[in-house]
């Protein structure tokens, strides 16, 4: 997408400009990995965005993308593995045990770093999830390689070294980090950083499975229950369509009910920046941006957020995004679509206002509405 | 804050560990292994930092809505010029009610 923070052109040439030749025994790692993050049953979105990502990079790469699908014996584990020649893999790499009906780092670095030291891939991605967070770092150090987190960009320059960009300095900044010397060479991406692949039916191909070489007694961490989140259920603003959020232009705590309003009025989730988390307004749940949720909406809608970095890698996904701001030299108009100079506390009840009369049913023929 | 004044004199970091005493380390970029100041990140780092750089504004500028006198309706409508899948999405969540 055109929106999306592009690393400038000079980005290119990781090895070329380091002038050293790839250590001998990594010269055998070649492929792409994708890590299927899949807990309860459920494989995670994220793992699917992942695979477009990765089948892109594969292309460029001319060379095969896998799907690493590790989880408990049975008919789900399966599921998933089949379900990822639909998004995109070449092969699918299985470890099924029983052992890891449950996330466990032991069990899951065990099984991934054995698949690596055998099949030896050059990049291997997983999403920024807590699980992937967790095992992306426990995999890392155990094969001495090195690990960029929370890309929000990836590319392979002229030579085949993977250029992951990321924020820096906070966010206030961006860096492209390459991993030159160490393989593979590992990333993670955040949910919703990168488009959702398109699902096209294929049938299952290549299927290598692989024994996990561990047993129950050999881990330390025992789970006895799975306790869910009861408010995890509450957001779904990562895979909204559209989405309001507000900013500290709005003022008050209280002249945020007016972000709510309009939400409720269009059927959009809401969300805020940090600042407003920060100042306890709003729970951090809703927090867009950097160390909030990264969003991909087709419409967001952002009143009174002045659109720092932080802010921005979060939202750059959306296909539309409209500002709302008194500051005309707000950064927020640096990546908007449309931009509004004007109180949002005073443009809010208008639009929302707007929104209910369009809504409403004399407005419901779709020819009439767009005539208005 | 000096007497009758509201002016607040703050002390600079090197005075301040003086007067406290403290053990003041020199250091530098080059002990640091910092390869150099555009680039971030140890000498014997796996990874390798090539470059930062600051994100660009879009090329196209925010296409800015004129006050008038229905600024919301006029916002809506060029938010739906912009996108009109969010449209067709609304309107058919309002004929489910």
């Amino acid at each position: 997408m055109s929106n999306v923070i592009k690393a400038p052109a000079s980005a290119a040439g990781g090895r070329a400009a380091a002038k050293k030749e790839l250590p001998e025994r990594f010269k055998a790692y070649k492929h792409i990995w994708v890590f299927i993050e899949q807990e309860r049953g459920q494989v995670h979105p994220v793992s699917w965005e992942l695979m477009g990502a990765g089948r892109k990079l594969a292309d460029k790469l001319k060379v095969d993308l896998a799907a690493v699908v590790i989880g408990p014996e049975g008919e789900t584990t399966r599921t998933a593995a089949v379900e990822s020649f639909c998004y995109g893999a070449d092969l699918v790499y299985l470890v099924a045990d029983d052992v890891l009906s449950e996330y466990r780092n032991e069990s899951y670095t065990k099984a991934m770093t054995d698949l690596v030291n055998i099949y030896k891939p050059e990049i291997l991605l997983l999403g920024a999830t807590t699980l992937g967070r967790d095992l992306a770092g426990s995999v890392a150090t155990t094969l001495l390689t090195g690990l960029t987190a929370d890309c929000t960009e990836l590319d392979v320059d002229a030579d085949g070294s993977l250029a992951a960009t990321r924020p820096t300095f906070g966010g206030s900044l961006l860096c492209t980090i390459y991993t030159l010397n160490y393989r593979p060479q590992m990333a993670t991406v955040r949910p919703r950083v990168m488009p959702m692949p398109e699902r096209v039916a294929r049938d299952a191909a290549r299927i290598i499975t692989h024994p996990l070489a561990l047993f129950e007694d050999d881990i330390v961490t025992k789970v006895l229950s799975f306790i869910p989140d009861r408010d995890s259920e509450k957001s779904n603003l990562a895979y909204a369509d559209l989405v309001v959020a507000g900013g500290l232009g709005l003022g008050s705590p209280e002249n945020f009910q007016l972000v709510r309003q309009l939400a409720a009025v269009i059927g959009a989730e809401y969300g805020c920046s940090r600042p407003l988390v920060q100042k306890g307004w709003v729970t951090s749940d809703r927090q867009i941006g950097q160390t909030g949720k990264t969003i991909r909406p087709k419409l967001y809608i952002a009143a009174g957020v002045s659109g720092a970095i932080q802010h921005r890698v979060g939202v750059e996904g959306a296909d539309l995004i409209v500002a709302i701001n008194t500051d005309k030299n707000a950064p927020i108009f640096d990546f908007a679509h449309i931009g509004i100079v004007t109180d949002a506390i005073l443009l809010l009840p208008t639009l929302t206002a707007a929104f209910r009369a369009r809504l409403s049913p004399h407005s419901r023929d779709p020819k009439r509405a767009s005539a208005q | 804050m000096l007497d009758t004044t509201i002016h607040v004199r703050r002390g600079v970091m090197a005075y301040i560990l003086c007067a406290a005493r403290a053990l003041v380390l020199k250091w530098s970029t080059l002990k640091a292994g910092v390869q150099g100041t555009s680039k971030c990140g140890l000498r014997g780092s796996l990874t390798i930092v090539k470059h930062v750089f600051a994100p660009s504004p879009r090329a196209a500028k925010a296409a800015p809505v004129k006050a008038a006198e229905q600024l919301g309706e006029a916002l809506i409508k060029t938010i739906f010029k912009r996108q009109p899948k969010p449209q067709t999405d609304l309107l058919a969540l309002a004929c489910r009610f």
